[in-house]
């Protein structure tokens, strides 16, 4: 499968990166560890008239800093990196496992970044085809059209899906992200940095660039952890994740973030499901009323835009949700 | 011949890895030509519709266009396997059947100038009604897809053996269930490419991944117009064929077309999107199997109706039809048994056969056994083994089984995996099933059944050996240097291959069906033979001893027991030379098959001059609150007559189950929208398993040593393939205390069947 | 062709030669070494990123060339499967490869060996855990895995099933 002609931008510096945006606006991408973009590139569902490589930003914009209150993540650390950063390893389990569900080992790891994890589009197995599988076909809402497939008859929006492990984690760990254009720059939490919009899922202005990722530092009585489910043991995108960030003191839930992947076009954030858990000690049976709230918040979301059925996705939401909020109380008190 | 074998049996590197190792080995989209141009092709965005106009007059004016074929190029030049299954034209003219079909094809200097001349092909098309199941395919009033079809049935097999309803009425235990499985896939690593090149003389070289160089070339000289010789199909490396590079495609006769157009080289390259699609699928099945058995759980009567989907053409139809059919034949004994299968047009890409041919058929009929089985209190075990087919039993439609280690498999992997201490013994959610099979080796195929081989000597003492064995990747190419080398008593390296090349190799059947280590492996050794004989012969005066008492051994001929009395080969070879009778060896081996055998008008008589055998025992975890199926051990073991190379046929065996085992019983098969799109032709989407995904796998190979196969081989790695799927459904089966009907089994079908027991819902098969 | 499309020079260090090319910025690393190069050892399988049969090392990083712009790789250091074997020696990842018959239709060796040489070079002795981890990202169709498995544990002298740290 071969490009479509695009020019290649590769900038010395953010500065020079940033003013080139500006210049191209929409009509550039970024070009980052180039999984997503280069294959909806291919597949023609995408045809930028430039990439801008930030290869040559990678050693300014990578790395994990630890600042007085929170941790500054570059954009372009690559998962390989950032699992083998210690703090990651030791105190943000919960990233850990998000990051090394990505891809292989072998290849998306070394390579992919986690601001292009954020930065992935969408997915939806009617939108992630070729231009030959689509020819004949109505564009979509994704691709500018009215109506979507799955969604049928009644879908007023696009219904793909958010299949990024890392931004599902992220959310639950409530990271913001910092926003940078050679006008300035911006913070935004990513509950709001995800639209929920399939048709433009991130508030990312065409001038933009996400530089970095701020995360609370782990408190103690923190315990976190990313379920996913998916066909295989690599290389899938999930059919349903979970991660969960359970914070337990004295014995009570002090704070309790869930959000669930490959189910809304962002992170779905179950707030109704997980607040009533606060104040009360992580039992099983509290754990398993908050997840059968997050099945009942979930299955209105369901439809069969993933390869396994929606039914069966739906019944999965409790169960996943359960043994991430179980795995995520253990590590708050102190277990592995 | 040598007493004692030096090479058979032992474990030894294929002679064609170092090329693989080293990146050097050519497979057909590395190869490049001078002046050589880029290929692609148009395709159907319709999976059924009329074809009212094609205009490719703007495409030719694309700069760097060199040549465009459509229907009106290709005079409408029909292929099917049977002169009666003739159904696939080649490049449309009037009408496409599923989407992706070929409807024209550009030839240009780039192959961004190919592709964007693609864009400028107008065609006009009146889409009409698409049937993409067998049940709306044979439905009262449904549009025909090839007007000759009545209710779209392709193929309809009829085998009716003995008194299938008086064998009912003996019966003990007559239980009747149904099974389904979608379509499964190939996804070879190598998508397919063609080159195709035309020569000075008029002929034209051709080198494309296939199965059967020789029937490749047959077809294309008919399609063509061309005599046989003209059409050569070249050797390259080939990345994996699993039955699904066994007919004649589109791609080669478009390349060839655009080739003879344009007057220069031609490099056709599928993206894996259109070897999902254009080449072949496996077939989507409903399988309803009514068995009935005596107390014991011998199996007195079955029935079976089997309706397959076929896609849009016929292919090897009525082969595949039958061969579901035909590998439970072979493997149980069965007094009275009846066999309608049914393959049905839709509008799919086109059904072929699969290494895994049949998961909802052969499952079933094993799954159903093991409830028998149950029902009567009866270990499944020892149902399998009263039901087994022995050495010197001839199959219900007449095929006798001369070699048989049917039993020895079943027993020794029973043994090797614990099956008395754990049947009805595991822990909750934890299960155990066996799964056995057997396969052919070939099909009668007339005056092409045969293979035959020569040998030549070189002055240096070292041999070539031209063979029309294809390797698809199973190690064709080191069988048939290490069966020379034994019988020639050189070394691996002394032997040059000449091989599936139709200029220089003489005919082969093809490495379908599993004939190629009888048919290819015993025309080398026949050949070898006969110029051992040769050189035994010249050197005999030399060594003033008769020919009978010398042997070939470390490239010396010497006298058997007296060492030191010996010729160099290079010698004898020099020596013939000399006396102007250069040594030649010939030989070929045609198996014995009863050639009035035919799939649908005769389909009794001997099939297959041997048959191999194989039995597999799984055991699994159920996760019962996703449905996930973890499989935790695989025995694998397969009468395979001789291991040749064990190496080689624990490969087959442990790739065999990663394809039938793991992915084709736990989570391969395609989805499709209701307009005929394939949701997953791709390897993100389809779900081949990975490394990560394998479980421990034990091989145990059972020798019953056939009296025709060459050194006793027969074929590894189809049986084990489907035993292994058979067994995993007994084994998930086990687990959750209620059968599953509708493969693969992926955590949705077995989540669902777990609740429903726990509801107290009866077991039910998928529903027409 | 509406309007000029620059081509740009790329150069870098494949298999130990510098090379020097006029290139089209959108052309893939895979891309270029199969058809400028005419280095076909890497193959495409599936041109998005899935089969791995593609990979190579890009400043002794696994890449998949398929899914790589080539001028990303622009004055790096690129080694793919024929540049494994050393004066016409075999590596010994080739080696155990073809020792244990972890080759079948070998269109995925180029790939698995270049996982290989970058598993060995940061995990001298990987297990068999780490082992099946690594080339999780590369599909065989023929072996089911367990041949290359063994093939890459002989060479950590691990046997299958330990895992060492």
């Amino acid at each position: 499968m071969s490009l479509p002609y695009f020019e290649y931008l590769a900038p010395q510096g953010l500065a020079e990166a940033l003013e080139l945006k500006a210049l191209w606006g929409q009509r550039a991408a970024w070009l980052s560890g180039g999984s997503d973009l280069l294959v909806r590139a291919k597949q023609g569902l995408v045809s930028p008239e430039a990439v801008i490589s930030l290869k040559n930003l990678s050693p300014k914009l990578s790395g994990l800093r630890e600042e007085a209150d929170h941790l500054r993540l570059g954009a372009q650390t690559t998962l390989h990196q950032a699992l083998n950063h210690p703090l990651i390893a030791r105190e943000l389990p919960g990233l850990a496992e998000a990051l090394s569900a990505i891809g292989a080992p072998t290849l998306q790891q070394r390579v992919a970044t986690v601001g292009g994890n954020l930065c992935a589009q969408t997915r939806c197995l009617h939108y992630n085809q070729s231009a030959l599988w689509r020819a004949g076909l109505a564009p979509c809402f994704k691709l500018g059209g009215e109506l979507c497939h799955p969604g049928g008859a009644t879908a007023d929006r696009c219904r793909s899906t958010c299949q990024s492990d890392g931004a599902v984690m992220l959310t639950a760990l409530g990271a913001s992200v910092v926003l940078q254009s050679s006008a300035g720059q911006r913070a935004l939490a990513l509950s709001d940095f995800f639209t929920g919009q399939g048709e433009r899922p991130q508030d990312l202005a065409p001038d933009e660039l996400l530089t970095h990722i701020i995360l609370e530092r782990p408190e103690p009585g923190l315990g976190t952890t990313y379920i996913k489910m998916a066909s295989r043991g690599a290389m899938d995108f999930p059919l349903l994740s979970a991660g969960a960030a359970l914070r337990v003191e004295g014995g009570l839930v002090t704070s309790a973030r869930l959000a669930l992947g490959a189910v809304f076009a962002a992170p779905l954030v179950l707030k109704t499901a997980m607040d009533p858990l606060l104040g009360l000690p992580p039992t099983p049976e509290n754990l398993a009323q908050a997840a059968a709230q997050a099945g009942r918040d979930a299955a209105p979301f369901m439809i069969e835009n993933h390869s396994a059925p929606a039914a069966w996705r739906a019944q999965m939401v409790p169960v996943a949700v359960e043994r991430a909020l179980a795995k995520a109380a253990q590590r708050a008190l102190g277990g592995v | 011949m040598s007493p004692q074998l030096r090479y058979v049996g032992q474990r030894l590197p294929r002679v064609d890895s170092e090329a693989k190792a080293r990146g050097a080995a050519l497979f057909a989209g590395d190869i490049r030509l001078p002046r050589m141009l880029h290929a692609k092709v148009l395709r159907s965005p319709h999976a059924h519709a009329r074809i009212l106009s094609v205009d490719y007059s703007e495409a030719l004016k694309v700069p760097g266009v060199r040549a465009v074929v459509s229907g009106q190029d290709s005079a409408a030049v029909k292929w099917g396997v049977f002169r009666y299954t003739r159904d696939q034209v080649l490049l449309p003219v009037e009408r496409v059947r599923f989407l992706g079909e070929e409807v024209a094809a550009i030839a240009a200097e780039s192959l961004t100038a190919a592709e964007e001349a693609l864009a400028l092909i107008k065609v006009q098309y009146q889409p009409l009604p698409v049937m993409l199941n067998v049940w709306e395919a044979m439905a009262e009033g449904a549009p025909l897809l090839h007007d000759d079809h009545p209710h779209n049935i392709n193929v309809h097999v009829a085998i009716n053996v003995g008194d299938v309803e008086q064998g009912f009425r003996e019966s003990h235990l007559v239980r009747e269930d149904t099974f389904s499985a979608p379509e499964d896939s190939y996804f070879m690593t190598e998508p397919y490419a063609v080159v195709a090149n035309p020569l000075a003389d008029g002929s034209l070289e051709l080198w494309m991944p296939n199965a059967a160089p020789h029937q490749k070339a047959k077809a294309l000289a008919n399609a063509l117009k061309l005599p046989l010789g003209k059409v050569i199909v070249r050797k390259c490396a080939i990345g994996g064929a699993f039955g699904g590079r066994s007919d004649v495609f589109p791609a080669e006769f478009i390349a060839a077309l655009l080739a003879i157009k344009a007057q220069r080289p031609v490099r056709l390259v599928y993206s894996r999107e259109e070897n999902s699609l254009a080449t072949r699928k496996g077939h989507g099945m409903f399988t309803m199997i009514k068995t009935g058995v005596d107390q014991e759980g011998r199996v007195l009567a079955r029935d079976i109706t089997c309706y397959m989907d076929g896609g849009a053409y016929s292919s090897t139809g009525p082969i595949a039809t039958s061969v579901p059919f035909l590998c439970m034949e072979q493997c149980y004994k069965l007094p009275n048994v009846r066999f309608n299968g049914y393959r049905v047009y839709t509008n799919k890409p086109i059904g072929g056969m699969y290494r895994v041919h049949g998961r909802a058929f052969a499952s079933g009929v094993d799954l159903q056994l093991d409830l028998l089985a149950e029902e009567l209190g009866l270990d499944p075990l020892e149902v399998r083994l009263k039901n087994a087919r022995q050495a010197g039993e001839t199959t219900p439609t007449g095929s006798l089984v001369q070699s048989c280690g049917l039993t020895e498999c079943i027993t020794k992997s029973a043994l090797a995996a614990g099956w008395r201490a754990k049947y009805g013994k595991l822990p909750p959610w934890r299960g155990i099933g066996l799964g056995t099979n057997s396969v052919q080796t070939g099909f009668p195929m007339g005056i092409r059944g045969g293979s035959s081989a020569m040998v030549k000597f070189n002055e240096d003492g070292q041999a070539t050996v031209i063979s029309g064995v294809v390797d698809n990747g199973q190690g064709n190419d080191h069988m048939l240097v290490q069966i020379a080398a034994e019988v020639l008593g050189l070394e691996l390296g002394d032997i040059q291959l000449i091989s599936a090349d139709t200029q220089a190799t003489p005919n082969d059947p093809g490495s379908y069906s599993m004939i190629s280590t009888l048919a290819g492996g015993g025309a080398v050794k026949a050949a070898c033979q006969d110029a051992l004989a040769q050189l035994l012969a010249v050197a005999a005066p030399a060594l003033q001893a008769p020919p009978q008492d010398l042997e070939a051994q470390g490239g010396q001929i010497m006298v058997a027991n007296d060492p030191d009395r010996a010729l160099p080969v290079a010698k004898a070879v020099r020596l013939a030379l000399a006396q102007g009778k250069p040594i030649m060896g010939r030989g070929s081996f045609f198996p014995r098959v009863d050639n009035k055998r035919e799939w649908l008008s005769n389909p009794f008589g001997q099939l297959s001059e041997t048959f191999s055998f194989g039995a597999c025992v799984a055991e699994v975890e159920v996760d019962p609150t996703t449905g996930r199926v973890r499989i935790l051990n695989l025995v694998l073991s397969q009468d395979c007559g001789r291991a040749l190379n064990p190496l080689i046929v624990e490969g087959q065996f442990e790739g065999g189950a990663a394809m039938g085992g793991v992915g084709g019983m736990l989570a391969e098969e395609f989805q499709w929208t209701k307009e005929g799109r394939c949701l997953n032709p791709s390897f993100l989407e389809y779900k081949v398993p990975l490394a990560c995904d394998m479980p421990a796998m034990a091989n145990i190979i059972v020798e019953s040593m056939d009296q025709s196969g060459p050194f006793g081989a027969k074929e590894a790695g189809m049986s084990v393939a489907m035993s292994a799927a058979q067994a995993i459904a007994g084994a998930v089966a086990n687990a959750i205390g209620r059968p599953v009907f509708e493969y693969p089994l992926t955590p949705a079908r077995v989540l669902r069947a777990i609740q429903e027991k726990l509801a107290g819902l009866p077991a039910k098969g998928p529903q027409g | 062709m509406d309007k000029p499309r620059p081509k740009q020079i790329f150069s870098a260090q494949v298999n130990g030669q510098w090379v020097e090319l006029l290139i089209a910025p959108q052309e893939t690393l895979l891309e270029v070494l199969r058809d400028h190069l005419e280095l076909t050892g890497s193959k495409e399988g599936c041109g998005e990123g899935v089969c791995g049969a593609c990979t190579v090392l890009v400043d002794n990083q696994p890449r998949r060339a398929c899914l790589t712009l080539a001028l990303e790789a622009q004055g790096l250091p690129v080694l793919t499967v024929e540049g494994l074997a050393q004066g016409g020696e075999l590596s010994r990842e080739q080696r155990s490869f073809i020792a244990h018959g972890a080759i079948q239709c070998g269109y995925c060796a180029p790939g698995m060996l270049m996982a290989t040489r970058d598993l060995l070079s940061r995990q001298p002795t990987p297990g068999e855990e780490a082992i099946r981890r690594q080339i999780s990202g590369h599909v065989c169709r023929c072996t089911g895995y367990a041949k290359i498995v063994e093939a890459v544990a002989a060479l950590g002298q691990a046997s299958p099933g330990e895992d060492r740290p």
